[in-house]
């Protein structure tokens, strides 16, 4: 995808500095590619030291290929950058190991996350793998809101949580209808967890 | 049929689609831990314990989250069982006043229940009525966050405590188990279960008790506090030497405990220790005395027994030197090792009468004890906190039976 064709998140200007806006391009494993700002980058902890580190410019930003980002689809890395963007400039939270942890769920955060449990879990794993603090806390905090008040079985449903005997009917299918590629399905994820599980959707 | 069988689920779970395919809150618990960790931190006590009822492995995933981190650590568990209430009670810290309580309530209707043989055991026990009230009190808001729980029998009542140790770390835990209230057979919710014809009830009276009992003094042992009151059968033997109760230990009924046990607890720990209704006499009350006179005791505080004979304290320690003082805070008195200081109790207590008695002991290692003896039966033996302090702490010498009770109010 070119740069002139690539989706924009949408951006405050009145919030950015006047002086210089500078706008990193980044890459999502479906080849979909996104500008962000520099002050919105802040946010995230991974993305802010790999900007650091590879040092560009105005002129490298365009002229140089999109970063990369190979864990993370489209569709989740739109909704991480709209929420860097909404939150650029805001202070980074520290953890300061309360139990249990209070998180207030801001308006635009409630709308952002108003999304399916695939792609909120998606968004967590993301906030995650790029260190997003404050983002982590509210997708964790929806997740775990999810379960309030729920009986056992409803937790089942809601979070899709098989049974004891659930898991072992699966179990026993699964390796009844073992044919040579749903063997390789399975190795493969074997493979992927112990690589660390960084392909994990 | 099962005793939970009657238990019954208010409605089945959806089956889940897609069985063979691993959750994602469960990818999530191996490929971002951190992820992980921060939902359950998010979540209530209840959230975390409904989440360990969903299979063994989450009964796993929850145990690993709560010992992983110190400060999970919950501070205190409290057993209540009275005649009147059966309750299970949490708090996370030592000052919270957030308490999460599973009420058992054998009145619940089980006839609006979908019953399903597939439902795990402890799941069909719990009703699952959440309810949280706030109380303005004196030293601030207490909440208290109620679940129900749908029988009030002991053996579900042990599953439920079992399953809680399995899944929780405790730094403290109270039992207070209080039956003897009115007379054993009357317990109410006894009556209103045989009113509902269920056969499978299961209550054998006192032994059913025992076995609960014994269970929990051995299995899930008191760490903080112990109040008993249940009248046993005289079979009923538990070792109370092998408990570690570091603040009150309290029977009502101890005709059961030698003395031996006592000094045993006194020796681990326990800061005081209330009997009631015990065996000893004026032999048992002079070897108590004497013990403790030499005994290291570096965190024993009190000791009160109800006697099963009136004692004098002159006849008991009749080859002793008993000197007498005006009153406990007679400044002339010098007081030496050896001998007994005895001075008449004042007080307006209307337990005791004007003829009790009380007298120092000065113990080997310099500190001084304090025995009140009230009224016929009662003994109070105390350690003073320094010779330093003793005159001004006696002078307001007004201890009472009742100062060793248990407040059952401050409990929940």
């Amino acid at each position: 995808m070119s740069v002139e064709n690539a989706p924009v998140v949408d951006v405050d200007e009145a919030a950015i500095p006047v002086e210089k806006k500078m706008y990193y391009r980044f890459e999502s494993n479906d080849k979909k590619e996104f500008r962000v700002s520099e002050l919105a980058i802040q946010q995230s902890e991974t993305l802010n030291r790999l900007v650091e580190a590879m040092g560009y410019t105005s002129e490298d930003v365009e002229n140089k290929p999109a970063i990369a980002i190979e864990n993370i689809d489209g569709k989740t890395l739109k909704l991480v950058f709209q929420w860097c963007e909404h939150h650029k400039g805001e202070a980074i939270p520290v953890d300061d190991g309360s139990v249990p942890k209070i998180v207030e769920i801001p308006e635009f955060d409630a709308k952002l996350m108003d999304i399916d449990n695939g792609l909120l879990f998606k968004l967590i794993w993301a906030a995650d793998y790029l260190n997003i603090v404050q983002l982590l806390n509210v997708s964790c905090k929806k997740v775990a809101n999810m379960a309030q008040g729920k009986t056992p079985a409803q937790l089942r449903r809601v979070y899709l949580l098989p049974s004891d005997e659930e898991d072992e009917a699966a179990k026993r299918a699964a390796q009844e209808a073992q044919d040579p590629r749903a063997r390789e399905v399975e190795e493969e994820f074997e493979e992927r967890k112990r690589q660390g599980g960084n392909s994990f959707f | 049929m099962n005793i939970f069988a009657r238990c019954m689920p208010a409605a089945l779970p959806d089956p889940i689609k897609n069985p063979g395919k691993p959750s994602p809150l469960r990818k999530l618990a191996e490929a971002a831990p951190r992820a992980f960790n921060m939902i359950l931190s998010m979540l209530t006590i209840f959230d975390l314990f409904a989440l360990s009822l969903v299979s063994e492995k989450w009964k796993r995933l929850v145990h690993a989250y709560h010992t992983a981190v110190p400060d999970n650590a919950l501070q205190c568990i409290r057993l209540i069982a009275t005649t009147k209430t059966e309750k299970i009670s949490i708090t996370r810290n030592e000052e919270d006043k957030e308490f999460w309580i599973w009420e058992f309530d054998s009145s619940f209707n089980f006839f609006n229940s979908v019953f399903s043989p597939s439902v795990p055991v402890l799941e069909s026990l719990i009703c699952w009525k959440e309810e949280t009230e706030d109380d303005a009190e004196a030293n601030g808001t207490i909440t208290r966050h109620t679940l129900k729980v749908r029988t009030a029998e002991w053996k579900a009542i042990e599953k439920l405590l079992e399953h809680m140790f399995s899944i929780f770390e405790f730094r403290s835990k109270i039992i207070y188990f209080d039956l003897d209230w009115q007379s054993f057979g009357t317990i109410g919710f006894l009556d209103s279960m045989k009113q509902h014809g269920f056969d499978t009830y299961s209550y054998q009276g006192r032994n059913e008790v025992e076995w609960f009992l014994r269970r929990i003094l051995t299995e899930q042992e008191p760490t903080k506090n112990l109040y008993f009151d249940c009248t046993t059968s005289k079979e009923f033997r538990f070792k109370i030497e092998q408990l570690n109760v570091e603040n009150h230990f309290h029977v009502e009924q101890s005709r059961g405990i030698a003395i031996g046990e006592v000094l045993q607890l006194m020796d681990k720990g326990t800061k005081q220790i209330c009997l009631h209704g015990t065996s000893f006499g004026k032999f048992e009350f002079k070897i108590l005395v004497v013990t403790l006179r030499n005994m290291e005791l570096p965190k024993w505080k009190k000791l009160n027994l109800e006697l099963n004979k009136e004692i004098n304290v002159f006849n008991c320690f009749e080859d002793e030197e008993i000197l007498s003082i005006k009153t406990p805070t007679d400044r002339n008195a010098v007081i030496e090792t050896k001998t007994l200081y005895t001075f008449p109790l004042q007080t307006d207590n209307n337990y005791i009468s004007s003829d009790n008695v009380g007298f120092h002991i000065k113990r080997e290692d310099g500190t001084i004890m304090t025995a009140t003896l009230f009224g016929r039966y009662f003994a109070c033996v105390y350690l003073q906190d320094s010779d330093a302090e003793l005159l001004s702490i006696i002078s307001s010498l007004d201890h009472t039976i009742d100062d060793l009770h248990f407040e059952y109010d401050s409990l929940v």
